[in-house]
This record gives structure tokens, C-alpha cells and sequence, in this order.
């Protein structure tokens, strides 16, 4: 997440500021600064970028600047503290001068108070960004400065422990990470990060959208060993309209221009505008080919309007508006469940994309507003001249949309009419008392759909079975969480500030004051069906990218294979695709002898992870094939050996090296030290015992850990 | 408490089977046929509802079969129940909720004034229930000082509701990271510290005005709760001095209004009418008590608070909460008090002598001894500004658990790990035995 924001050169101020009219202008400054930094309630870069540009431009207000910015990261919900501090790392690397001085004065407190109440998973990207401090180009802060935080996260991290909270998380954490080269992390970094985003925050339904779009964007073929013409470097965020606030610097808003066959650029259906794509610093964007233009790219709004001129630039991953979802919809399915292969000649593509986007529900059955809107982007299309006009009147469904969900309205209009055709009941006592016989019925509607664990009757409308469904789902998760509750104790928060109060919604109030300790562990039971999809995405993206990335490594025929990424995928692929065999994820498991995180009955085998138990029993039954072949004991145990690795058929082939590995995995602080043990010990092994003996020493070892294990579950059942 | 032979009770249409539990007793409720609500919330079909330390009111308008295991109280069906002109109530709000998001205007602000005991909390729950119901985020600004529906007692807070209110928790547990089966709630709250808004009128006043302000301003950015309006509960106000508060709150609000005390509510508008010309069409209308409605006694009363703060800390048995106890220096925090000492009544200051200066001063407090089970209020503020923090609201509350006077420290309970994010502490008249 963090390394986002390595500094960029052309991020530099634009020039100083005149003088005159200090305290005045102090005033104005800060207002206009503490409004945008409210906007910073989830990390993104853009609104980071601009808040650092503005402290740029206004050097000579840098003391209200820091001041405005130290009161957020003490005033904002523990979910909030991470952006600000992402802020505050920005503007020391990128503006520096004085603020490295007036960030200086405060930032121990600053960094180890926000710290505290932060959540493990937040902690960690904290000590991510402390890492980075101390070796920067330039001193940023004083020696002892950073020397105090570190003392200080130490300290925490161990009273933490003494008192049996959720420690910090140390998994994948390395000071020194940061700092490494990128190259060789570009290719699932961004998709790293937005698992991490997706695991740790409670996503509002526009955060959920800009994610998706993100990786609607990181589907994008990775680089090829060739750069592509077409695409000069440097990134290109085009902002989502409702997130950004402060305008773009110029440099930002010059996208390149497009090929011009956008036409038959593949149209996914998601209409959500692209969030900001965050590319790691000095690495450039995927080059797209113009065939292969990234997913979700259409043209941004006002390439809608007729009358502009049809030479609008396109921005690759343009801006749609994102449709305000309200909180009674339910998660919009994930945009990758509406592709449209290859997208016809423009009004065609409009009814098409109304279609699937209806058969996903995004539009829901509202004959009324889609035949206007397909009326609307008609005459678009018949107004604009060019193909790409054309295209882009594709991209307006949408924007009716934005102003209110049409879901709701014709289930709020039915019961609107409902309500008034009772007549006007006046607001005098007389007419109160007045008996109506319909009123009831208003209440409780015709032919009813109520939920049978709570009563809830879902508004007659047209997607009323969706809302139960989402409300029957919210029950679900409601009842496991309170199943699970013996084992985690919840406690209630800290309220928030009233300006918070006045800005914040309902549903990111509720979920901005999520548990200070998040678990981990928990991640999927309390994720939204949405999340859960989303994580989903991630997963098979991620795979996609390394796989990407091996063949153009065997094609180039290049050897050094990073082994640190290696080791990392192994510890992601623990998190997310869990065991190779059963497919379920690892538990996390905090060992208070080693003072480590381990996963729970994790083997790594051949980069390959199992369960210690579903490892021996593939092997066993390997085994068995095996001996009904009537094969030696030797041969059977290979081939079995063979066939473990057949079956968890991971993408790349070459062998990992050994010592190589051992080289980087300190660096990487993977933690897992029984696997990595094992992993040593087996290739040892095979180096030196005869293999029959060997298998066998370790199939009993296995049949031991097995027992182990499962007086273990019975024990914890019981 | 699953007694073997419920207790089987058929309601008629519009009846009503009244229920009182001891606080010690638990009694389960489950409706087999038909359709029942409690305080506005409709009730499953065949789930077990819990209850303790309650008095309730199951209503059907259909008729219906309830069984109940357990012994209440109190147990009678009523078939006189006002509930007619409460449901044209909100029907009569929805209504104006139509118009608010057809004219994109404001929709209805209510505010329900009566004398104690006549069940004005109920109302508010059962009109921001049938809004809930109805697809509407109502926004619930709770002015009892006296008993705290959504945080502590002496507190006026505004809740924004999104979820429908839970049967058995009430208006949920605010702010928590608990599975809670009703709504988890953000409340806006200030500390008032007094149980009656006599106590220290200028005070209540101040803080009143900041919290309509505060909720206007939501509001302006809100779309849907600014259409589905405000419910505004209050404490029991009838005579001069609460006329002087209710009115301010309807300035303050603009409130739509009905009220109890019709004739002497008219009169006061007829002459404000002039007065206040921006206050557009506040109309009273006067809603009958329900025959449910029972005195609580100070016994009752006091047993509810101590609920109340245990639930703070604790959660209820539906949903447990994890307090966390934490030590602090005398030094770390500075606990302050409005108002020196104790306040002389008006009459009894000399003629002409305002004062106004001492009820809203701030004072410090020393810790010591004195603190011991008392429950303290964590304000928000970071910068002791006599003007400003006064009007600065809450972060939540601390339980002091023990003092060490020789070490100067005390140890407190605070709702959740971690530090106490802010250091000044208000010091009320709330005190709590843990048991």
C-alpha cells in the first residue's frame, strides 16, 4: 500500500506563494485544507496526491498545514489514522522544507498515539512507512526522532503481548521492504495491495466499485518484455468524480491519447470509473495495446455531451460517474460477471450493455428509465459523428443513475402512492384520531415478503426478493459472528468528533469504528458476500500475474528467479488460496513459546503448501496407487512424490534454489518458521537418506502430527 | 427459562398484551400466528424474543397467538389502545416525507413533550420504528436528559437510524464492534450531567442549540435523512421553565410538533407566531396517553440507569461487550465539573443577581477519594477553552473502579483497549456500584 508513495519529480510544488495578509490567508488555508483532509477517509492516493500538492503551494501556511493535518491523525477513527499518516510521509518526501522541521517537533507522539489504537493489520503498514524514514535520500527526521518511534512500536508490541491482544501482525513485514527495488513485486504489488485494503477495511459500496475498477485495470496484460509503442511512461489517475475534490495538477489530467479503435476495445460492464491506479514509484503502467485496451475504459462524461468537439482525448480508463449507491441496495455484483467480449458498432453496444447490465442486476428491471436512457444514448450516438462519439454515448447509462438509485425509487414510489392515497391526514388532533381502514394495510403491505428470523418485511418493489436476500445474508453473517463471540470479545468504541458526525454516513460510521483488533482470521466470515468476491478477484488475478510473469521470465530465458517474491507468494497463497489439496485457508495461530505467527498445521512442500495432514494423506494415497501397481517400495514413494507435485500444479516450473531462498527469507521475515524448517529439513533429507527410508520416517512423522492435530480440533471442539 | 407450559394469550384486532418483567426474571415471548409488534417493530413469526426488566406492549392489529414462558408482573390484555392515532401519526408524517423528496424540502420534525410517564420515549420509538419500516433513515435526537435511551444518562444526543430498532435490545448499542442483532448506532452526544433540564437551564440551552446545530448541518449533507426528518424526544416538561426549553428547542429545530399540552402549547404559538416568523407552520396536536403506560417509580428509574451504564461497559446477555481496565495518573487527565458547587436555587439569590456567570463555568476538580464509582464522561476536546468545550461532544465514558490515593493513581474501566484518547474527563452526578 505504502509504496504508492515514493516520490515522484513532477510531483513538485508550482512555484511560491505571494506575501501579505498572513494570519487572513492562515485562516482560509486551513479551512480549505481541513475540509479536503475530511475527504481522506480511506486511502487514496489522488486526494493524497492533491493534499500534498496543496501543502506544496501553500509553504508559507505550512504551520497551519501541519497543524490542521496533527489533528486529524489524533481526531480520526482508528480506521482513518493510516491515509493521514500516508499524507504526512508524502509531504516530508515530496515538499520537505519546513515541514520536516514542524513535523519534526511532534511526530513521536503523533506516530506512536496513532499507533496505539490502530488495528494489526494498520500497524503494520505503520511500521512499513517508519522503515522507510531512516534511509531516506535525505534525513527527514532527526536520528533520535525515528529512533524514539522505533523504541516506542517495540515497547507497544510487547505490552501488547504481555496482555494477550492481537499482537501486531508480523507477517510480511520487513523495515527494509520498502526500500528494496520494485521491479521484480510490480507485477502483484497493486493487487497485494488492494487485497490488503480489501481484508482490512470495511468497504462501502463506492470503495468496493473503485476497487473493483482497479482491478477491472490491473487485468490488463502485464508489460511485455517489449515496450509497446503508444503509451508514454507516467502515471495517468484519472480521478473518480465524487472522490476527488481539489482539482488535478495539469500533469495528472494529460492522459495519453488513445488509439483511435477504441470502438472494438473489449467493454467490460462495469460503468464505475477506474480509481486511481496506483503504480509503483518509477515503474510506468501496463503498456496496453490498443486491441487490449484495459477493461472499463470509456470516455469520461464530458466526452458525453454533444456539442464537444469529437476530438476529446480519451483517457485510457476514463471516467464514468460512479452511480451513487444507496445503502439499501444491495452490493452491486462484481463488474468482472458482466463482460461483453467485444463491443459492436455503437448503438448496438448501448442496447447490449443496458442488456447485460440489467441481467446483473446493476440496472435492475426499471423499464421506464432504461427506455429513456436507451432513447437518450441514441440520439447521442445520432449526434456524434465519430466512432468514438459513438462509444461514448455507451458510457452514459450510467449517469442518470447517479443521482439516486431507480432500485429504490420504484419500491419507495409504490409505497409513496400507498401512503397518499390515503389523503392528506392533517396535523390537527382530530384528524388523527380518525379511524382508516386502509392505513393498516400501508404497514403491512399486500402480499408480503418477510424475513422468518426477525420480522422484517421487505417494502413491496421490484427488487424486494434482492433485498431480502441481502437482508437474509446480513442475518447469516449477524448469526455466525455471535456464534463466534465466545471466542472474540467485541467492546464498544470511542465515539467520534462532531465534525466527523456531521460528514460521515451512517454506513461508514458504523464500520469506520470497527474492532480496534481486527482478526485476521475473521476476514472471511465477516466480509460481505461483495468482499468475499472481490478477494476472490484478487486471488484469481494474482494468479494470473505471476503466471504472466513466469512465462515472460522462461521466455526470456531469464534466471534469476526472485525467490523473495517466491517466498512471499507462498505466504499470500497461504492467505488466500489456503491448502493446495483442500483448498481451505490456514488458520493463523499466534505462538507465544516462538513469539510468532504461524500458520496452523501448514506444510510447505516444493513451494507448494498443504496441510502437514492433507499433505499425508495425498501421499498415502499416492502410495497405494502406487503399491496396486506392484512397484517397488522405492519407485512407489517417487511416484508419489511425482504425483504431489502434478497435482498442485503451480504455474511456474524452475526449481527454487535453495540457498538463494535461504538468503532472502530473513530479509522477507517470513515467519513461518516450522514451514520453512520442514522445507529445509526435506530437501536435506532427500539429499542424503535413501528415499524409501526417508518417505517412510516422514510418513510416520505424519501419521503422528495427524493425531496430534486432530486431538488438537477435538480438543478445541470440546 | 424454558419453562415447560407457556402461557398461550389470544389477541383480538387491535389489542394489546401488556407485559412487566422484574429485571432478575427473564421471560420468553413467541408469536405463533397472526402479526404483533412491540414499540413499532413487527415480530417474526415463531422466534424467541427474550425479555428483562421491561415493560412492554405487544400489539397486533390483526389479531394473533402469542405464548409466553416465564413469569411477568404484570400480564393483561388491553383492547383500548391509542394506537390508531398513532399509526395516522405517521402516516401523516410519511406523508409529508413524500412531499419533502417530491419537493426536495425537509421532512417532519417532531417533537413529543408531555409530563413524565406517559410515554413519550415509547412514541418515539414506535414513530421512528414505523419510518424505519418504511425505508426512511429517521434521525432520533433524544433531549431526556434523565435517562439516556442511546448512550448514558445525562446526555443529549441525535442518532441517525438506518436499521430497524431491535425487539429486545431497544435503540441498540451505539458504537460497538459487537454483532448486535438490532442497529449499531453513531450517536452525537453532549454531556449535560444534570438528570433534569432545571437543573441548569442555561447549560441545557447552550448544548441544546449546538446539537440542532450540529444535526442541521448533517442534515444539509444527508439527503435521505433529511427527508425522513427528526423524531425529538424529550424529558417531562410542564410547567414555565419547561415551556421556555420547548420552545427553544422548537426554534432551534424548527420543529413540526405535537405535543401533549395542547391548549397551553396553542396559546404559547399563538403568541410566538409573531415573535418567530421563522418558524413555518408548527402545529400541535395532542395525542392520547396509552392506557399501558405505567409510573415507574425512582425505584424502577434508578434500576434503568444502572442498566443503562452496566450496558455501556458490558453490552446485555444478547450481545456482550468486553470492558477493558486501565490505570491512570492523577496527573494524566484534568476532570472537570460546570457550575460551582452547588447551585442555589434563583429565588434565593439576591433581587437583581444573575446567575448565569456560575452555571455554565467550568471548574476543576482534584481527583481523589471522591471519584470512586463515579462514571466520568470523556469529552472530546483537546484544548481547555472555557467557550468551546462546554460545546464539545463525547467519546464515550469511563467507570472509576478504584483510586490509590498514596500513588496517585486510579483505576477505571474504559469501554475499549487502548488509551484514553482524550484528557478532560466531565464530572457528573452519575455514580454506579459495579456488582
Amino acid at each position: 500500500m505504502y509504496q504508492q508513495y515514493h516520490p515522484q519529480p513532477h510531483h513538485q510544488p508550482h512555484g511560491g506563494q505571494p506575501a501579505g495578509g498572513q494570519p487572513n490567508r492562515d485562516a482560509v488555508t486551513q479551512q480549505m485544507y481541513r475540509t479536503e483532509l475530511a475527504t481522506l477517509s480511506f486511502n487514496s492516493k489522488p486526494i493524497i496526491t492533491s493534499l500534498t500538492i496543496a501543502a506544496g503551494d501553500n509553504v508559507s501556511s505550512a504551520r497551519v498545514i501541519v497543524q490542521t493535518i496533527e489533528e486529524r491523525l489524533r481526531t480520526a477513527p482508528p480506521m482513518q489514522k493510516l491515509p493521514t499518516l500516508y499524507l504526512i510521509d508524502s509531504i516530508i518526501k515530496n515538499v520537505g522544507g519546513p515541514y520536516l522541521n514542524l513535523f519534526g517537533h511532534s511526530i513521536v507522539s503523533l506516530f506512536l498515539d496513532a499507533y496505539t489504537v490502530v488495528d494489526s493489520s494498520a500497524r503494520a503498514s505503520f511500521e512499513k512507512v517508519l522503515g522507510t524514514w531512516p534511509n531516506w535520500n535525505s534525513q527527514l527526521f532527526p536520528r533520535e526522532a525515528i529512533a524514539k518511534i522505533e523504541h516506542g512500536v517495540q515497547s507497544i508490541r510487547q505490552q501488547q503481548k504481555q496482555q494477550q491482544y492481537q499482537p501486531p501482525s508480523s507477517m510480511h513485514i520487513n523495515p527494509h521492504y520498502s526500500d528494496r527495488p520494485r521491479e521484480n513485486n510490480q507485477n502483484y504489488g497493486p493487487g497485494h495491495m488492494l487485497e490488503t485494503i480489501v481484508k482490512t477495511t470495511q468497504l462501502t459500496p463506492d470503495n468496493a466499485n473503485m476497487i473493483r475498477q482497479q482491478l477491472a485495470q490491473l487485468w490488463a496484460p502485464p508489460p511485455a518484455p517489449l515496450a509497446l509503442p503508444g503509451f508514454p511512461p507516467g502515471g495517468s489517475s484519472p480521478m473518480p468524480p465524487n472522490m476527488m475534490m481539489a482539482p488535478l495538477p495539469q500533469h495528472l489530467q494529460q492522459p495519453p491519447v488513445l488509439p483511435p479503435n477504441l470502438t472494438s476495445a473489449p467493454m467490460s460492464g462495469s460503468p464505475m470509473p477506474p480509481p486511481p491506479l496506483h503504480f509503483p514509484g518509477g515503474v510506468p503502467p501496463p503498456h496496453f495495446p490498443a486491441h487490449l485496451q484495459p477493461p472499463g475504459s470509456v470516455p469520461s462524461p464530458q466526452a458525453m455531451l454533444p456539442g464537444l468537439p469529437s476530438s476529446l482525448p480519451i483517457l485510457p480508463g476514463g471516467n464514468v460517474p460512479i452511480p451513487r449507491v444507496s445503502m439499501a441496495m444491495p452490493p452491486v455484483p462484481p463488474a468482472a460477471t458482466v463482460p461483453i467480449s467485444a463491443a459492436p458498432p455503437a448503438p448496438a453496444a448501448a442496447s447490449d450493455l443496458f442488456a447485460s447490465l440489467m441481467q446483473s442486476g446493476l440496472l435492475g428491471p426499471n423499464g421506464s428509465l432504461t427506455s429513456q436512457l436507451l432513447q437518450n444514448t441514441a440520439n447521442m450516438g445520432r449526434a456524434s459523428q465519430s466512432p468514438r462519439m459513438g462509444a461514448a454515448a455507451v458510457a452514459t447509462p450510467p449517469m442518470p443513475l447517479s443521482n439516486g438509485t431507480p432500485l429504490d425509487r420504484t419500491g419507495q414510489n409504490e409505497q409513496d402512492q400507498n401512503v397518499m392515497s390515503l389523503g392528506m391526514i392533517d396535523l390537527t388532533s382530530q384528524d388523527i384520531q380518525r379511524r382508516r381502514p386502509t392505513a393498516i394495510q400501508v404497514m403491512y403491505g399486500t402480499p408480503p415478503l418477510q424475513c422468518n428470523q426477525c420480522g422484517y418485511r421487505c417494502p413491496k418493489s421490484a427488487d424486494a426478493q434482492k433485498k431480502m436476500d441481502a437482508h437474509l445474508d446480513w442475518h447469516f453473517r449477524q448469526n455466525r459472528r455471535m456464534k463466534d463471540k465466545a471466542k472474540k470479545s467485541h467492546s464498544r468504541s470511542w465515539l467520534v468528533t462532531e465534525e466527523d458526525w456531521i460528514h460521515s454516513r451512517e454506513s461508514d460510521l458504523g464500520q469506520g469504528q470497527q474492532p480496534v483488533f481486527f482478526d485476521f482470521g475473521a476476514g472471511v466470515s465477516k466480509t460481505s458476500k461483495d468482499e468475499l468476491a472481490l478477494q476472490e478477484e484478487i486471488a484469481a488475478l494474482r494468479e494470473h500475474l505471476m503466471s504472466q510473469s513466469s512465462l515472460t521470465e522462461s521466455l526470456c530465458g531469464s534466471n534469476n528467479n526472485n525467490s523473495s517474491s517466491e517466498v512471499e507468494a507462498v505466504t499470500d497463497a497461504a492467505l488466500t488460496k489456503g491448502c493446495s489439496v483442500c483448498k481451505e485457508k490456514f488458520i493463523k495461530v499466534w505462538n507465544d513459546t516462538e513469539d510468532e505467527w504461524f500458520f496452523k498445521n501448514m506444510r510447505v512442500v516444493d513451494k507448494m503448501i498443504y496441510h502437514a495432514t492433507c499433505y499425508a494423506d495425498l501421499v498415502r494415497s499416492n502410495q497405494r496407487q502406487a503399491a496396486l501397481a506392484a512397484a517397488a517400495a522405492t519407485v512407489a514413494v517417487t511416484a508419489a512424490a511425482e504425483a504431489a507435485a502434478a497435482v498442485a500444479n503451480i504455474t511456474t516450473a524452475s526449481d527454487m534454489d535453495t540457498s538463494l531462498q535461504s538468503d532472502n527469507e530473513p530479509a522477507t521475515s517470513f515467519s513461518l518458521k516450522e514451514a520453512k524448517a520442514e522445507h529445509v529439513t526435506d530437501q536435506e533429507m532427500d539429499s542424503e537418506l535413501p528415499s524409501s527410508l526417508k518417505r517412510k520416517l516422514e510418513l510416520d512423522q505424519q501419521e503422528q502430527e495427524q493425531q496430534v492435530a486432530k486431538k488438537t480440533i477435538l480438543a478445541e471442539d470440546a | 427459562m424454558t419453562q415447560s407450559e407457556p402461557k398461550e394469550w389470544l389477541l383480538d384486532e387491535e389489542n394489546e398484551l401488556r407485559i412487566e418483567v422484574e429485571f432478575d426474571v427473564k421471560v420468553k415471548l413467541r408469536l405463533v400466528t397472526g402479526t404483533a409488534e412491540v414499540f413499532g417493530t413487527e415480530l417474526g413469526q415463531n422466534v424467541d424474543y427474550e425479555f428483562s426488566g421491561r415493560k412492554i406492549a405487544v400489539f397486533t392489529w390483526h389479531g394473533c397467538k402469542i405464548l409466553v414462558w416465564g413469569t411477568c408482573s404484570v400480564e393483561y390484555i388491553a383492547n383500548e389502545t391509542p394506537m390508531t392515532s398513532y399509526i395516522n401519526m405517521h402516516l401523516a408524517l410519511e406523508q409529508r416525507r413524500v412531499l419533502a423528496t417530491q419537493n426536495n424540502g425537509q421532512g417532519p420534525r417532531v417533537m413529543i413533550v408531555g409530563p413524565n410517564d406517559v410515554g413519550k420515549t415509547s412514541l418515539s420509538k414506535m414513530l421512528l420504528s414505523y419510518a424505519l419500516r418504511q425505508n426512511r433513515q429517521p434521525t432520533y435526537v433524544d433531549l431526556d436528559c434523565s435517562e439516556g435511551s442511546i448512550t448514558m444518562p445525562g446526555c443529549l444526543t441525535a442518532t441517525p437510524l438506518t436499521e430497524m430498532i431491535d425487539v429486545e435490545e431497544g435503540f441498540g448499542s451505539s458504537a460497538t464492534s459487537a454483532p448486535t442483532a438490532g442497529s449499531a448506532v453513531m450517536p452525537l452526544a453532549y454531556y449535560y450531567g444534570f438528570p433534569s433540564p432545571k437543573d441548569n437551564v442555561k447549560l441545557y440551552t447552550l448544548l441544546l442549540n449546538r446539537l440542532a446545530h450540529s444535526v442541521n448541518r448533517r442534515l444539509e449533507e444527508d439527503e435521505a435523512a433529511r427527508k425522513s426528518g427528526i423524531i425529538i424526544d424529550t424529558n417531562g416538561l410542564i410547567d414555565a421553565t419547561g415551556y421556555e426549553i420547548i420552545a427553544n428547542c422548537i426554534k432551534a429545530f424548527s420543529v413540526l410538533g405535537h405535543e401533549r399540552l395542547y391548549s397551553d402549547m396553542t396559546r404559547l404559538h399563538q403568541k410566538k407566531a409573531g415573535a418567530a416568523p421563522g418558524a413555518p407552520g408548527v402545529a400541535v396536536i395532542k395525542l392520547a396517553k396509552s392506557g399501558g403506560v405505567v409510573e415507574r417509580d425512582n425505584a424502577f428509574r434508578r434500576h434503568t440507569q444502572n442498566q443503562k451504564i452496566r450496558e455501556y461497559f458490558y453490552g446485555t446477555s444478547k450481545s456482550e461487550l468486553a470492558p477493558y481496565s486501565t490505570n491512570i495518573g492523577y496527573h494524566e487527565v484534568e476532570i472537570l465539573r460546570v457550575g460551582e458547587g452547588t447551585l442555589a436555587p434563583s429565588s434565593a439569590l439576591p433581587i437583581g443577581e444573575d446567575r448565569k456567570v456560575s452555571e455554565t463555568q467550568v471548574v476543576k476538580v482534584e481527583p481523589g477519594e471522591h471519584l470512586l464509582h463515579s462514571v466520568l464522561a470523556v469529552s472530546n476536546a483537546d484544548r481547555m477553552v472555557e467557550s468551546e468545550i462546554l460545546e464539545t461532544n463525547l467519546a464515550g465514558f469511563v467507570y472509576i473502579s478504584e483510586i490509590h490515593e498514596s500513588r496517585k493513581k486510579m483505576i477505571l474501566l474504559s469501554p475499549c483497549p487502548g488509551k484514553i484518547p482524550k484528557k478532560y474527563w466531565w464530572l457528573g452526578s452519575l455514580k454506579w456500584a459495579e456488582d
